[in-house]
């Protein structure tokens, strides 16, 4: 199986319960869809501020803000991510 | 495919009116408990803990409070869930770059319903201050936050009394307010000011899938769920600390040094370092009051959020300490101002 490439996702978060959860389901999404990604914490909330993100646990696909404010679904996830992967 | 999609619909709907079914009914129940004053157990007074050996002390006094205060606490959560999950947070960063005013109004009125988890204050605070409004409304937001979030106020209100819980609004709508504007006046918030401004570039969003209902409610349910978890351990500790105070502390004491004017400003400075954004100061507020602290003093007590150390600190690192010590000293005045005030207005100073 060929492996798809996401680019950069960034999760936003203080490092709370929340935030760890959401980067945990990222790991896991792109585990199971095979998706070779670089995946960022964003933890100062200055670097957040300057995202122009509010509300964490957040998560920015290649500059796309697609969730603020919650815990996604495992499912979202994986929809966001197989939406954006693309083949080498 | 299409009976699978029906079929979906269908457990969608299901899981939606079971979720509605609950939130309903925990709604109600706390409406007609207060309305029937129930309880599951006699309530207890401080005369009965005095008559039980000391290991029963704060069993007695955990059952007393949940048997009454558990329909209360349950409402909280969920509400305190329901309400952040809900609200259109796109909306509010939006509406925060439109300008100061905007600002300030949306500060006072977001405040209580988006920070009734702590991890969620800085990063908004933050949020605020880059986002173009500047660091009166961030101030502003910051100071209302914990004093008269949604929670706070709600077990305030039942723990105490409701009178209380409104002053407690109104205290921290007009404090949070002259703080913020205060600080964007001095030299030092305007140069924060300065080197946050405008340097957070706007979020490319995308507008994903709505989500159906039934997950929503269940978001909100899990989210208020994860409050419940963070809190109530440092609650349910309140309560056993204030079993014995209330227990032992002899009330003449209390009577003496938390009443008049001295008795404000000691509130305002020891409710300080005991100020938790956890509702463990609206507990031990509760055991000093019934042992005789005045109301003056018990409002001094409860507006301890200029104290909230752990925000302060992360606050110092995006503005300045000037700042930080700036909005605490007013919000401290703030505090014994409005205690005296209180105190002189409602004949209990």
């Amino acid at each position: 199986m060929e492996t798809k490439v996401l680019g950069v996702v960034k999760v936003l978060g203080t490092g709370c319960p929340r935030c760890q959860e959401t980067k945990r389901l990222v790991i896991n999404a792109l585990a199971e869809l095979q998706l070779a990604a670089d995946v960022q914490e964003v933890k100062d909330p200055r670097e957040i501020a300057k995202h122009g993100v509010m509300f964490t646990p957040a998560i920015i696909i290649n500059n796309q803000l697609v969730s603020q404010g919650r815990v996604p679904t495992y499912d979202e996830v994986k929809k966001w991510f197989a939406e954006r992967a693309s083949k080498t | 495919m299409r009976l699978r999609i029906g079929a979906l619909e269908g457990w969608h709907l299901i899981r939606t009116s079971i979720l509605l079914a609950f939130i309903i009914s925990v709604i109600v129940g706390l409406i007609y408990s207060r309305v029937m004053a129930y309880s599951l157990a006699p309530t207890l007074s401080v005369a009965d803990l005095h008559g039980l050996p000391i290991w029963q002390i704060p069993i007695a006094y955990l059952i007393d409070y949940f048997s009454h205060g558990w329909l209360c606490l349950l409402f909280a959560f969920i509400a305190a869930g329901l309400i952040y999950e809900l609200i259109p947070k796109h909306l509010i960063t939006t509406y925060m770059r439109s300008g100061r005013a905007a600002g300030y109004l949306l500060a006072l009125v977001a405040a209580p319903f988006l920070t009734v988890c702590s991890c969620t204050m800085v990063p908004l605070f933050a949020g605020v201050l880059y986002s173009g409004a500047g660091i009166g409304p961030a101030i502003t937001f910051l100071l209302m936050a914990p004093s008269a979030n949604i929670l706070a106020i709600l077990v305030t209100g039942d723990l105490l009394y409701w009178e209380l819980a409104w002053v407690r609004i109104v205290v921290s709508v007009i404090v949070a307010l002259s703080a913020g504007i205060v600080v964007s006046k001095t030299p030092w918030g305007k140069l924060v000011e300065k080197e946050c401004h405008n340097t957070a570039q706007t979020a490319v969003v995308v507008s994903g899938l709505e989500q159906p209902l039934d997950e929503k409610l269940w978001a909100a349910l899990k989210f208020g769920g994860y409050l419940a978890k963070q809190i109530l351990p440092y609650f349910i500790i309140g309560l056993i600390a204030v079993s014995y105070v209330e227990a032992y502390l002899p009330s003449d004491i209390v009577g003496s040094y938390l009443t008049g004017i001295g008795g404000i400003l000691i509130a305002s400075v020891l409710g300080g370092p005991l100020y938790t954004p956890t509702l463990v100061e609206i507990v031990v507020g509760k055991g000093l009051w019934s042992l005789g602290m005045s109301k003056g003093a018990l409002l001094a007590w409860l507006m301890g959020q200029p104290y909230d150390i752990a925000n302060a600190l992360a606050v110092s690192k995006i503005a300045k300490w000037k700042v930080v010590l700036t909005y605490m000293v007013i919000a401290w005045f703030g505090s014994v101002v409005f205690g005296l005030l209180y105190g002189v207005l409602s004949g209990s100073l």
